[in-house]
């Protein structure tokens, strides 16, 4: 075997291949680093915008989904039908309005979808009153729900009426799925059953001024010429019947209101979708893509731990170094400072830092870049005691050679190991502390997506749902557990106390 | 002449519901949950609805707004109107009796009124009672208040909670002793409850005072403990565990899982806050009122209901809510992109512009601020929120250097028209002297709105008001957004409390059953 003549790296790769779970931490590392240079390009939706101002450009039609604009029309009692524009004022009130929105607008009849649920909505011209069921389907189950009736009328007479005579109105009803009832009898049991508790009738009422009289029955009486009108109420549902009565000439009036559909389905799909193949983390608050945000908040996230770690790491090192190498006053002054930093819990001092700096992603940089110093000041220090007594330096500075390129070209390689192997270890908590200050809403943005601030806002507006809080958590936890792993894999590989 | 003021106005009237938990043998003691910590214990000088509601049971003004918003008398039996409504005379009760034992009569309310608009006593309502010209007493139980223009909305100012009465001997002692800390020690009232002890974060606590002189209102339960929580899923836990028989506010993320609870009621109502967009009229990117309006046309406000609200609210079709007296509803800007775009090319703005979005930090307010950056962007304008604490936000509009757009919220607490528009919209209330942030000057306003003031007329001053309301409406100084309901949750078996539309919630008639 030509163990002894190996060099120092292939025998540092041979004892790092041997650790399968470092190996793996690196693989996923390896990921996530792809997917941060990448995002932009892997990510299916934009991470600033609801997705559902996305949809259009991926052939979904959102306004399908939440918005309905009712075709109403209506019905003159000389069987001539009136247009929407032409009807008189026309009222829109939703039963449940947390359910839908229901209004009139410059361009018609708008019902807009809110929250899941089931509601009626009433359309009212007059003494008129149609409906129509709107189902909104979002997380709530919806569970059976009984088609209500939504519409009544009255078939007109078709004979001249004379006064003294008696007339059995006829009523049919309409319920939401297109079932009709036939005669106020069916319509009265149709009642009982919809509302166990209080039933539902039907009742007459006269409004002309005398001219008929109607019974509870819908026995009609005439008992003057002119026009009678009659209306009949179910609930909130009703109709009307006109009648010319002893040969009085009428102006034809509007008896009842028609709907081209008694029934539409919306849903709700304006915040915290579940995960589905269309959204796999599923959607936050602001109804964004909680998936593409994770994507995006990668390379936010990497960088601070990165760039944090390194500029970090470059301070505390050649501090480090000139306090080894030194020592006297000069070790006792950054000694003394850098006790001082560690003396703070690294949250804490980070947490001073941006309070003295101000919010901003490059503060939190700069926050964790401080408090990462006085670990790497330390280490670096004692290798450089250990490594300054060595006798190639001291060979090295017998010659004459400068102070600095001692330090550069002797003590500085030797010092490596540590260094690297401190350095992933660091990247870890370096993104936990950087996370945590913008969970705290240190980091300027608050609508970036960036992991911590996720986070923070999932839990301000989101506590009901699991998706908004778990996966940028679970982003997290990967992404640092990975660090850690793959540091303690370096520290074994790179310890020469560890046999092969 | 007398001229009673009408509120059309729903409310959140508490139910009883039957109970099944047999509470008689316990000393009754009603706790209440609420958001945060009081700020004072003196009416005049609080601001803040927390405050108002803890002081509630223990304080009584010449009048107040029952459930409907409507006005009854408390301290006083009725009140006249002077023919031109520059005066307002009071006939007040008899034999009324504060905690400590003081004589309630119109020497008493002319103290307090004086007391509380004196410049030198630092109270933070004096600006609220600064239309009071005179306070003249007229007998032992006759008081008359005088002003320096007609104001037919005196009345509701005098129903405010912070228009209450103290005992002459905390006023006198603050007088003798400038030092004595009347948010601390000063809670001395006629109300059914008096005062027992403060702890800070901890609780306020106040007991059935028998000496209490209407025996109608008079307590229901022995104690009343307030509890601030400030985290509202532990508030909620409270609720259903049963250690708080009234927890408000709910936020409305929960309102969907509490309506199905069978352990908590919860009463919904709307509220008098109109939520809005301020834009500062200074800056020259929205002087052209079409960019105000694309603004408005640019926000879907069914989709803001929808997201952050979760449907308890509904959109402002005017600069007052409908529960405020005079309001008018508008013809609402629906959302329309195309109409934004189309409006803002006209003015000159087709590639947008960017723009600084002030809100408060706290969570609804953020969201919302997102939720209007987001959609503005998809007009090319490029709002950055800035979230700020509210007093620190509202600091910076009082000075009114470097406002662009900021999001408001305002409730008249008198629960009429002048007080909802006068702050917001008359060009002598911009900063710093009020709440017209935005530097919105219209002549026609002005003059509406004083001309409303000035009217013995109810009818006639209706008609101002709808003018006004259409005027704003239309000039869109703000981008108006939406009026929340408020959601107030209660053990099943609690009963007598009601939540005014100003977001105060009257719990001095509370009951357990």
């Amino acid at each position: 075997m030509m163990m002894h003549n190996q060099s120092p790296f292939i025998t540092f790769l041979r004892k790092f291949l041997k650790q399968r779970l470092a190996l793996i931490a690196f693989a996923v590392l390896v990921v996530i680093m792809g997917i941060a240079l990448l995002a932009p390009w892997v990510a299916p939706y934009d991470p600033h915008r609801p997705v559902n101002l996305q949809y259009a450009d991926r052939g979904i039609d959102i306004t399908q989904l939440t918005r309905h604009n009712p075709v109403l029309e209506g019905l003159l009692s000389d069987g001539t039908s009136v247009a929407y524009g032409d009807l008189p004022q026309v009222t829109v009130r939703a039963d449940n309005q947390r359910v839908v929105s229901a209004r009139r607008t410059r361009s018609g009849l708008n019902i807009t979808s809110l929250t899941a649920g089931y509601t009626p909505v009433y359309f009212t011209v007059g003494e008129l009153t149609t409906a129509m069921d709107v189902y909104v389907r979002g997380e709530v189950p919806l569970g059976d729900i009984e088609p209500a009736l939504v519409q009544l009328s009255i078939p007109q007479a078709q004979s001249a009426l004379a006064v003294g005579e008696q007339v059995d109105l006829v009523l049919r009803g309409l319920r939401a799925d297109g079932t009709e009832l036939e005669g106020v009898h069916a319509i009265n049991q149709f009642g009982a059953q919809y509302r166990p508790d209080e039933p539902l009738r039907v009742t007459w009422r006269s409004l002309d001024e005398g001219v008929t009289q109607v019974s509870s029955d819908g026995q009609l009486q005439l008992l003057a010429a002119g026009e009678g009108l009659v209306q009949a109420r179910f609930g909130d549902i009703t109709a009307l019947a006109q009648f010319a009565v002893g040969g009085a000439v009428v102006e034809p009036r509007l008896v009842s209101l028609s709907l081209t559909e008694y029934e539409t389905s919306l849903t709700d799909a304006y915040k915290h979708q579940r995960p589905s193949s269309l959204h796999f983390f599923g959607t936050d608050h602001q109804n964004r893509d909680i998936f593409s945000r994770v994507l995006h908040g990668t390379r936010d996230t990497l960088l601070i731990g990165f760039v944090s770690v390194a500029i970090g790491t470059l301070i505390g090192t050649v501090l480090g170094l000139l306090a080894g190498f030194y020592g006297g006053r000069i070790d006792n002054a950054i000694t003394r400072v850098m006790d001082v930093l560690l003396a703070f819990p690294g949250i804490l001092l980070a947490i001073a830092v941006i309070a003295f700096l101000g919010a901003g992603l490059i503060n939190i940089i700069f926050a964790v870049a401080v408090f990462t110093v006085p670990v790497f000041v330390r280490i670096v220090r004692a290798s450089t005691l250990s490594l300054k007594e060595m006798t190639y330096v001291e060979a090295a500075r017998s010659i004459g050679v400068r102070d600095s390129v001692i330090i550069a070209r002797h003590i500085f390689p030797g010092t490596l190991p540590v260094v690297l192997v401190y350095l992933t270890m660091r990247i870890g908590v370096a993104i936990l502390i950087g996370a945590a200050l913008s969970f705290l809403g240190l980091g300027g943005d608050i609508t970036a997506p960036e992991w911590g601030s996720m986070l923070s806002a999932a839990k301000d507006n989101s506590s009901t749902v699991f998706h908004a809080t778990f996966f940028p958590g679970l982003a997290i936890v990967i992404t640092v557990l990975s660090f850690n792993i793959f540091g303690d894999g370096l520290r074994d590989a790179l310890d020469p106390k560890l046999k092969e | 002449m007398f001229i009673r003021k009408k509120f059309g106005a729903a409310s959140v009237a508490l139910i009883a519901a039957f109970s099944l938990t047999a509470g008689a043998a316990l000393a009754q003691q009603a706790v209440v949950v609420i958001e945060a910590e009081p700020t004072s214990m003196d009416p005049h000088n609080t601001t803040d609805s927390v405050s108002a509601t803890v002081q509630g049971p223990m304080f009584e003004g010449l009048l107040r707004f029952d459930d409907t918003m409507s006005i009854v008398p408390v301290l006083a039996t009725g009140y006249t109107y002077s023919d031109d409504a520059t005066a307002i005379t009071f006939e007040l009760q008899q034999g009324v009796k504060f905690h400590d034992g003081a004589d309630f009569n119109a020497e008493v309310v002319k103290m307090n009124l004086d007391f509380v608009r004196d410049a030198d006593n630092g109270l933070a309502r004096r600006s609220f009672f600064r239309f009071i010209e005179d306070v003249i007493v007229e007998d032992e139980f006759t008081v008359t208040i005088t002003t320096g223009s007609p104001n037919s909305a005196m009345a509701s100012y005098m129903a405010h909670t912070s228009a209450a009465m103290k005992s002459p001997r905390v006023i006198e002692r603050k007088m003798a002793d400038p030092d004595f800390n009347a948010d601390r020690q000063g809670a001395v009232g006629t109300g059914p409850f008096k005062f027992v002890e403060w702890r800070d974060g901890v609780q306020t606590v106040v007991e059935a005072f028998d000496g209490y002189w209407n025996a109608d209102n008079a307590a229901k339960v022995d104690r009343i403990v307030f509890r601030p929580v400030q985290e509202a899923a532990t508030r909620i836990n409270m609720l259903q565990a049963g250690e708080a028989h009234l927890v408000f506010p709910i936020p409305t993320l929960f309102g969907s899982q509490l309506e199905n609870d069978s352990r908590v009621s919860l009463y919904t109502g709307p509220t008098t806050d109109v939520h809005y967009i301020g834009l500062n009229l200074q800056q020259d990117k929205y002087q052209d009122v079409r960019v105000r309006q694309a603004l408005n046309f640019a926000i879907d406000k069914d989709g803001l209901i929808a997201q952050m609200l979760d449907g308890y609210g509904t959109i402002a079709d005017s600069a007052i809510a409908p529960n405020v007296y005079g309001y008018a509803a508008q013809d609402i800007y629906e959302h329309d992109t195309a109409e934004a775009r189309a409006l803002l090319a006209a003015a000159g703005y087709a590639d947008g512009f960017s723009s600084t979005l002030w809100t408060r930090n706290s969570t609804e307010f953020i969201a919302v601020a997102e939720y209007v950056a987001i959609q503005l962007r998809e007009l090319g304008i490029n709002v950055t929120v800035e979230a700020y604490e509210s007093g620190t936000l509202f600091d910076m509009l009082d000075a009114g250097e470097g406002t662009d757009m900021y999001i408001g919220r305002w409730s008249p607490g008198t629960g009429e028209a002048d007080y909802g528009l006068r702050p917001n919209f008359a060009s002598d209330r911009v900063p710093p002297n009020f709440n017209n942030s935005g530097f919105y000057v219209n002549e026609a306003v002005d003059d509406l709105l004083n001309r409303a003031l000035a009217s013995s007329d109810p009818q006639e001053a209706l008609d101002l008001y709808a003018e006004v309301q259409e005027i704003i409406y239309e000039d869109a100084p703000w981008v108006f957004l939406h009026i929340p309901e408020s959601i107030v949750g209660s053990a099943p078996n609690l009963d007598g409390v009601y939540v005014l539309p100003s977001g105060n919630v009257h719990v001095s008639g509370i009951t357990l059953n």
